[in-house]
């Protein structure tokens, strides 16, 4: 099994542990990543259509076309990537025109799109490719007693059926950990659609507010698929001299995944962060390591 | 054209709605659209919505991974092909100049 792996811009330029822990746990689980090299942003689904979509098309049309090069279908490990690429790929092939046009703006770098390849979350690589059980078979450890907060970002839900997948909850429990329930679950983290850049404060509020329901539902650690998810509930909880604090720690699935795979955690970057993660590192510790 | 991305309507109203006012900042005001053409410049600049620092390098470095990621930030070509459709497309000189 092989995939283009595309980066985008947080995991790489602001979580690198995230890249390197799905980069560890793919490699585990058999699936060869291939880089895209020369890749840019995907462009971000929030800032660019809006600015200019004739850009925004092109260019993530680009990007389409490296792994079409490749001739390699293309993972994501961001909800922002998938959602930009699985739809321009979808629009551009099934209206020739619209190709058309993209592809006159291409031929200008020598590229042309051909739709031929797919876009797939790192989730649901794992879920669909993969699979739960295979899951279970190559963990090394379990995590028991682990209670997990999921939590999966609007855009993702944007192109799933939360209610009949329940996706990121049976990774979990895959991996021996509890999933425990809070309010918000289901909301947006307040980062995407330009409104972290826009309105800073409000969505730092959104994100604290996830926050909150997370710690008083007494969860070890809230466990998101996107890295700008990741970001921004990371990045909340740092509310300086004011307001209470919060030490929520915030972990990708892939993290939690290279731990029950027998990754070492210095290689996943679990312990690098704003938050503190001590308690969650002893839970995880006791099970994985010590037993 | 292509339909723009709205929130899933599993999402709650309240969160639409801001949504809605960001979307609106956006695209509609030209003053309070700084912040997304601030970003859109380092696009231009580095083929990325955000640049890389020391820190993150170092801490790539840690993670055994390469000081900086093999996209447009490690091949130059790349960059220049992604900065050239900007400039086709005329985003270059409607943002820019």
């Amino acid at each position: 099994m092989e995939y283009a792996l595309f980066l985008g811009c947080v995991a790489p330029l602001r979580y690198p542990e995230i890249e390197s822990s799905i980069r560890s746990a793919m490699e585990r689980l058999g699936v060869e990543l291939h880089d895209m090299k020369g890749a840019s942003c995907c462009p971000a689904p929030g800032i660019y259509p809006h600015l200019d979509e004739r850009t925004w098309l092109a260019l993530g049309a680009r990007n389409l076309c490296l792994a079409e090069n490749m001739e390699c279908d293309i993972m994501t490990i961001c909800n922002g990537c998938q959602l930009t690429l699985d739809r321009i790929n979808n629009e551009l092939s099934s209206d020739s025109i619209l190709m058309k046009e993209v592809n006159s703006t291409l031929s200008t770098v020598d590229m042309r799109f051909r739709g031929t390849i797919k876009v797939k979350h790192f989730i649901d690589v794992l879920y669909e490719d993969i699979g739960i059980e295979q899951i279970k078979k190559e963990t090394t450890s379990k995590l028991r007693d682990l209670k997990a907060a999921p939590f999966y970002g609007c855009h993702y839900l944007a192109f799933h059926h939360i209610k009949t997948s329940k996706r990121l909850e049976k990774l979990i429990e895959g991996l021996g950990a509890k999933n425990i329930e809070y309010d918000g679950k289901n909301e947006c983290c307040g980062a995407g659609e330009g409104i972290r850049s826009t309105l800073r404060k409000l969505s730092l509020e959104i994100a604290l507010s996830k926050i909150k329901n997370v710690a008083k539902a007494n969860a070890d650690c809230v466990v998101d698929i996107c890295p700008f998810c990741h970001l921004q509930l990371d990045q909340a909880q740092d509310r300086g001299k004011s307001g209470k604090k919060y030490y929520v720690p915030v972990v990708n699935y892939a993290q939690l995944l290279g731990l029950a795979l027998g990754i070492p955690p210095f290689k996943l970057g679990v312990d690098i962060r704003r938050t503190r993660t001590t308690t969650y590192l002893e839970r995880v510790n006791t099970q994985t390591y010590l037993i | 054209m292509m339909k723009k991305e709205g929130y899933p309507t599993r999402v709650s109203m309240l969160y639409s709605l801001i949504g809605s006012r960001a979307e609106s900042i956006g695209t509609k005001n030209l003053i309070e659209r700084k912040e997304h053409i601030a970003i859109a410049s380092i696009l231009f600049e580095t083929g990325h919505s955000m640049k890389l620092v020391e820190d993150v390098r170092q801490l790539r470095e840690k993670l055994d991974l390469t000081r900086k990621p093999p996209t447009t930030l490690t091949y130059i070509t790349a960059l220049k092909d992604l900065r050239k459709i900007m400039r086709i497309t005329g985003f270059h000189k409607r943002f820019f100049r």
